[in-house]
This record gives C-alpha cells, sequence and structure tokens, in this order.
C-alpha cells in the first residue's frame, strides 16, 4: 500500500527515462564531426542509440543526469579504424552497455575518461575492433585492478 | 499526457511503487514537487560526483536522496526555496553535530570500567562517527560501529545525526545510573546474570536496574545490589496475582531515569 503523496526512487528512474530528449540533441550535435570521418547516424539509429542508453542504465541498475556517456563514445571512438557507417550503430550500442557495466565492475572507481581512453585504446591496439575481447578480458583485467588498487593491466595483445 | 509534461508542471507522473518499504519517500509534508526535488537531486549529485562521472549506481542516487529528503525535514517550513530549506537543514545538521559533540563528552566522563567487548569497543568506535559522517551526502547514515544494545533501544524511526544524539543522551542516563553503584558490586551481579559477562553483548545497565528496583521496593540496601533468591521470593510473593497495570500507571512505570 502506498501512501499518498509518497515518491520513490521507481518514480525518479521513470522521470530519467522521459528525458532521452536530451540524448537526441547531443547525437545530432554530433553529426558534422561524425561526417568528418564519414561517418552517419540516422534519426532512427540515433533513437534506438537513446532508448538503448536507458535500458542500459536500467539493466546495470545505474542512474544518470544529462545526456548520457554517448556524446563522448562517439568523439572517442570516431577515429577507430574499426568502426564505420555500416557497424556504427552496433559498436556504441554494445560500448554504451560495457562502459556502465565495468563502471559498476570498477565499484565506481575508475572516471569516466579514464574508463573510455583505455576502452579505446585497447579497441584499437590490443583487441582490434572484437567488442567481445574487449569487454571480455581487456576491460574484466582493468577493473580487476581498479578494484585491488593496483597498476594497470599489462597488455595481452589477441594477435 | 506524457512524463516530460508532467515533469514541467511538478506533478507525479507515475503511481508510486515502492522496491521495498524502505525506498518510499513521504513528501505530503514537505511542499515540493518531484520537478523540484529532482532538480535538486541532479545538483546534488553533480556535486558529488564531482565531474568525473555522469552516472551512479541507483543504490547511492536512492541514498542521495534520501539524505536530501531527511535534510529537508531538518530544515523545516517557511522558505522562500527548495534550496534554502535545504541550506538551513543542513545548518541544524551542523548545530546538531555539536549537541552530539557534549553529548559524547557526557558519555566519556560517564562511561565505567566495566569488562565487557562490546561495551568498550562501542564507547571506542563512537568518536569515529564525526570523522566519518558524510551530511552533505549521506545524512541519514549512522558511520560508526555500535554494538552495544541499550535497554531502550533508540527509534527506528530516528536516522543520522538524530539517531547518533539519542543513542548518545540514552547511554549517557545508563551510565550515570551505573556509576551510583561500586564496581565490586557490578560485577558480581553481572557474572551472576549470565555465563560470560565480558564476551556476549549484553545491556549492563539493565541487571543493575532490576535489581536496585527490587531492592527499592523490598526496602532493602541499595547499593549493595545483593538482591538474594529470598528475596526475589519476597517479591514474587508480595506482586503475585496483581495486575501490572495500575501499578505502572501509579508508579509511572520503569522507564529509564
Amino acid at each position: 500500500m502506498v501512501r499518498k503523496g509518497a515518491m520513490t526512487m521507481d518514480s525518479f528512474l521513470i522521470l530519467r527515462e522521459a528525458m532521452h530528449h536530451g540524448t537526441l540533441t547531443e547525437l545530432r550535435e554530433c553529426s558534422d564531426l561524425l561526417s568528418r570521418y564519414g561517418l552517419r547516424l540516422s534519426e532512427a539509429q540515433m533513437t534506438t542509440l537513446a532508448q538503448q542508453r536507458v535500458e542500459a542504465l536500467r539493466d546495470t541498475l545505474r542512474m544518470e543526469f544529462g545526456p548520457g556517456i554517448l556524446k563522448k563514445l562517439l568523439y572517442a571512438f570516431c577515429d577507430s579504424p574499426y568502426v564505420s557507417s555500416h557497424n556504427l550503430e552496433d559498436v556504441m550500442v554494445e560500448l554504451q552497455d560495457s562502459f556502465y557495466y565495468f563502471k559498476n565492475e570498477s565499484m565506481d572507481r575508475l572516471d569516466d575518461d579514464t574508463l573510455i581512453d583505455y576502452m579505446k585504446h585497447h579497441f584499437d591496439h590490443v583487441c582490434h575492433g572484437s567488442l567481445e575481447y574487449l569487454s571480455g578480458t581487456t576491460l574484466e583485467d582493468l577493473c580487476r585492478s581498479a578494484r585491488s588498487g593496483e597498476a594497470f593491466p599489462e597488455e595481452n595483445h589477441l594477435f | 499526457m506524457d512524463v516530460t509534461h508532467h515533469l514541467h508542471h511538478g506533478t507525479n507522473p507515475v503511481p508510486a511503487i515502492a522496491w521495498e518499504d524502505r525506498h518510499l519517500l513521504p513528501l505530503e509534508d514537505m511542499d515540493a514537487s518531484p520537478a523540484e526535488l529532482w532538480q535538486l537531486l541532479e545538483e546534488h549529485t553533480r556535486r558529488y560526483l564531482m565531474g568525473e562521472s555522469s552516472s551512479l549506481p541507483v543504490e547511492t542516487a536512492t541514498g542521495l536522496l534520501e539524505s536530501i529528503v531527511f535534510t529537508l525535514r531538518l530544515g523545516g517550513v517557511g522558505h522562500h526555496s527548495l534550496a534554502a530549506r535545504f541550506q538551513a537543514g543542513q545548518n541544524e545538521i551542523e548545530a546538531l553535530m555539536e549537541k552530539g559533540r557534549l553529548l559524547l563528552h557526557r558519555v566519556r566522563r560517564s562511561a565505567l570500567d566495566l569488562p565487557n567487548q562490546g561495551y568498550q569497543d562501542t564507547l571506542r568506535g563512537l568518536p569515529a562517527f564525526f570523522s566519518r559522517y558524510d551530511f552533505c551526502y549521506f545524512a541519514r547514515e549512522i558511520p560508526c560501529d555500535i554494538d552495544y544494545p541499550l535497554l531502550c533501544p533508540v527509534s527506528d524511526s530516528l536516522s543520522g545525526i538524530l539517531w547518533f544524539n539519542d543513542y548518545l543522551r540514552r547511554l549517557c542516563a545508563e551510565n550515570l545510573f551505573l556509576r551510583k553503584f561500586r564496581r565490586d558490586r557490578i560485577i558480581p551481579l553481572l557474572q551472576a546474570w549470565c555465563d560470560d559477562p565480558a564476551g556476549l553483548l549484553i545491556n549492563l545497565f539493565q541487571p543493575v536496574y532490576q535489581a536496585a528496583l527490587g531492592l527499592a521496593l523490598l526496602g532493602r540496601d541499595i547499593p549493595l545490589l545483593s538482591l538474594t533468591g529470598a528475596h526475589q521470593e519476597e517479591l514474587y510473593h508480595r506482586f503475585a496475582g496483581t495486575d501490572p497495570l495500575p501499578l505502572c500507571r501509579q508508579g509511572g512505570g520503569p522507564s529509564l531515569p
């Protein structure tokens, strides 16, 4: 039985989910940058990414104010040799999911920029574009180090 | 009508569905709309994250929100904005912390050298509250190890500095009562009370209070704390068949001094 006037965190989470308009605006602002690298996101793809952001936050039991992490991920990964218009949406969905998941796994001991820099470097130079290798091995090692307060792990190249 | 409409107009767009009861944040007495509270939570979260992260676990966000509501309640009514009310609440918490420091001083001055690990560990752990208490972000928490059970526990409806100060107040009252008796009278009583008075988490006040009360009712020498089997038998016969409720009403009941 819920008392009259009661507010729960659930109510806030639902309010949050109505705020993906901010995410869409941010993604639209990335169009110019993306085009410089020969990349493009359609309006439908942007909407999918914004919706996937809400899904990712819900799945990882995280909360986020503002437009989210997608813009930062796009800025970081737009010059990757393993990203093209063909796979951009899928890569971003996967990176976004991994980002929130590994924020939890690191017990929030890694700030956003550090995690994104690490993801980008290893995606390009260690995993050679393999998202499975990035999330299955490299990021697990990083988060284990972050949790125990050790230095960043050595690079284990896929090839 | 979509959710953003409610957000802008300050109405609650969804029926509140609690995960658990502890997540309920009753706002009926708060005079704050969800939109105002959302904005305050957003600003508060940004400060907490210090620009290093854009997101945080829902559990942490819940702690921040509960802290905001706790602080707003302490801020009272009559403020021109929610931010002003929040600031008033923070000022009130700081004043309560000052009172808490004074209470802690009294607890330490009244503490007894009794061989009970829970009691001594708790006494040692109490000062850490003030260095660990994050009243800006987690004002509802009680960040120190308090194992020692009081005879009359602090109400579960209290939290944060309110809970801590009430614990200190009650502990101080128990200490002051125990100080009326000699240590070499208390220790044998505790040893008769339970098998391991040094190791078990027991309340030290209760057996002393009960013995003192029994002796007082019999008109015996209270400071000796020597309530024998014969005394207990006498008390039993005196009160056998008596309805205890009228007695409690007459005498005010066996409550804390």
